[in-house]
């Protein structure tokens, strides 16, 4: 029989093989800051431990919170200055802390090589219990929990793709307050007279060959995905679904995690257009009866973007407008892309990649205005209280 | 990937843990197991409901309320001792059989 405390030695002589290099990393905000320090007094704490004389259960513990310092630094070592992709995120904290009211969560962001890798890594952020453990065994209290998404290297600073950002962020707010699965069974008691709804959005519960535990676990997947969906249409209107249909359209056919491509579209739309949808209804009042009065809705504005076609940022009043400009930019590529040449007076025809370019950059820039303004009036009335 | 990992499935682990370590008197864990079995206990008497119910061990309260509502109803949590100790940990060791049975 292997030693247990030799296999943990092993592993975490790899923590410390990486944590020497991951120490050095420095951040753009003190949140992130504060937990990398919180990490490194863990690391210290274990590194004083005698592993060989811990009974079986503490080495359990041990390796748990050993990985949890690993996934940590997988996403904090792609947090750092320089890389971190920051003026997406100032947009996705505006939707995150208007639905976690706590403000105990922190993005971190981990860059993948595949084009179509976004997605939200559920592992370690949501484990309470893993915190009451630390909290227990070494009196380290952290006060932030990450969330780590995952988005693709190469669009890491682009605002079209991106948009599936805020569907990852649906995915969070569902796993943390488990609302989809709380609306599992008033979906399932469905009325007669919206049963037909049901029947569209969910075909399998209709298939005969399906057992009703294999139907139990597809709609609880189904359900995750149309709550995420409309998560982000809040924010972003329908752009998840334009390029959920361009980079995965499955037409009519769902898969065991994903409904079809058409049926979200149209959920999307009925939401848009504020049509009553039993689904939509269902989940909307889990979530607020879970969260204490936040509830699906309407929060992007169209911006005119005619300061886009003439090359200039658009000014943004308030931090609810950051996501509108998503939408912004998809309208502007999608429906008046050659308005530039026009509004311009240009003369010649700009090549695709740099209507792109100009776009992504403008788009940037307009977030990255706001937030520095923002912050030089936070400063200014800090000062003003000073004195 | 090499091995099967689930969130829902790491908790049950520590939670099971952390009953271990009550039923061995550690106070610090057992403050955190009466935590959840309360939760349990007013899931199971209707005091509380699915929508209010702490989301941190969302699949472990509503498994047990499901599957042991009688036992759970019954349940004095200022009389745990290591038998109700033992039970607890089987029920949660059961869950997953139930729910794939």
């Amino acid at each position: 029989m292997h030693s247990k405390a030799q296999l943990l030695k092993l592993h975490f002589s790899q923590l410390i093989q990486s944590w020497s290099k991951s120490k050095l990393n420095q951040y753009s905000d003190k949140d992130k800051q504060e937990f990398h320090d919180q990490l490194n007094e863990l690391i210290h704490r274990i590194k004083d431990e005698k592993f060989d004389d811990l009974p079986e259960i503490e080495l359990i513990k041990r390796k748990s919170i050993i990985d949890f310092i690993f996934t940590s630094l997988e996403f904090l070592d792609k947090s750092v200055i320089n890389t971190f992709p920051l003026e997406i995120v100032e947009c996705l904290n505006v939707a995150l802390n208007e639905w976690n009211s706590k403000e105990d969560s922190l993005i971190a962001t981990s860059l993948n090589n595949s084009i179509t890798s976004f997605s939200f890594l559920p592992s370690r952020t949501l484990d309470d219990p893993l915190f009451v453990m630390i909290k227990n065994e070494y009196g380290i209290e952290f006060k932030k929990r990450l969330i780590q998404i995952n988005l693709p290297k190469h669009f890491a600073r682009d605002y079209f793709a991106n948009v599936a950002l805020y569907h990852e962020l649906g995915h969070f707010i569902d796993t943390t307050y488990k609302i989809s699965f709380s609306a599992i069974k008033s979906i399932l008691n469905v009325p007669v007279d919206q049963k037909s709804i049901i029947d569209h959005f969910f075909p399998f519960l209709l298939h005969p060959d399906l057992n009703n535990l294999s139907k139990i676990d597809i709609l609880k997947n189904h359900l995750g995905e149309y709550f995420s969906d409309l998560f982000a249409a809040q924010y972003i209107k329908e752009c998840s679904n334009i390029y959920i249909k361009y980079i995965g359209d499955t037409g009519d056919v769902y898969h065991s995690s994903h409904p079809s491509t058409n049926n979200r579209i149209r959920l999307v739309q009925d939401f848009i257009e504020g049509k009553d949808n039993f689904l939509i209804n269902k989940l909307s009042e889990a979530a607020e009866l879970i969260t204490g009065g936040t509830k699906l809705g309407i929060r992007y504005k169209d911006l005119p973007f005619d300061d886009l076609k003439k090359f200039l940022p658009i000014t943004i009043q308030n931090k609810n407008e950051l996501s509108s400009l998503f939408i912004a930019a998809w309208s502007l590529w999608m429906d008046y892309s050659s308005d530039f040449e026009e509004e311009n007076k240009m003369g010649f025809s700009l090549r695709d990649s740099k209507r792109y370019e100009i776009i992504n950059n403008l788009v940037e820039k307009s977030i990255s205005n706001f937030t520095i303004t923002q912050k030089w009036n936070n400063t200014k009335t800090d000062d003003i209280i000073k004195k | 990937m090499l091995y099967s990992y689930s969130p829902e499935e790491e908790k049950k682990r520590l939670f099971l843990i952390f009953l271990s370590d009550a039923k061995n008197g550690k106070d610090n864990y057992s403050h955190e197991v009466k935590k959840v079995l309360r939760e349990v206990v007013d899931l199971c008497k209707g005091v509380k409901t699915i929508y209010n119910i702490d989301r941190n061990y969302f699949d472990i309260i509503t498994g047990l309320a499901e599957h042991y509502e009688k036992f759970y109803k019954n349940l004095d949590l200022d009389s745990l001792d290591s038998n109700m100790y033992d039970k607890i940990i089987t029920h949660i060791q059961q869950l997953d059989k139930l729910e794939y049975a």
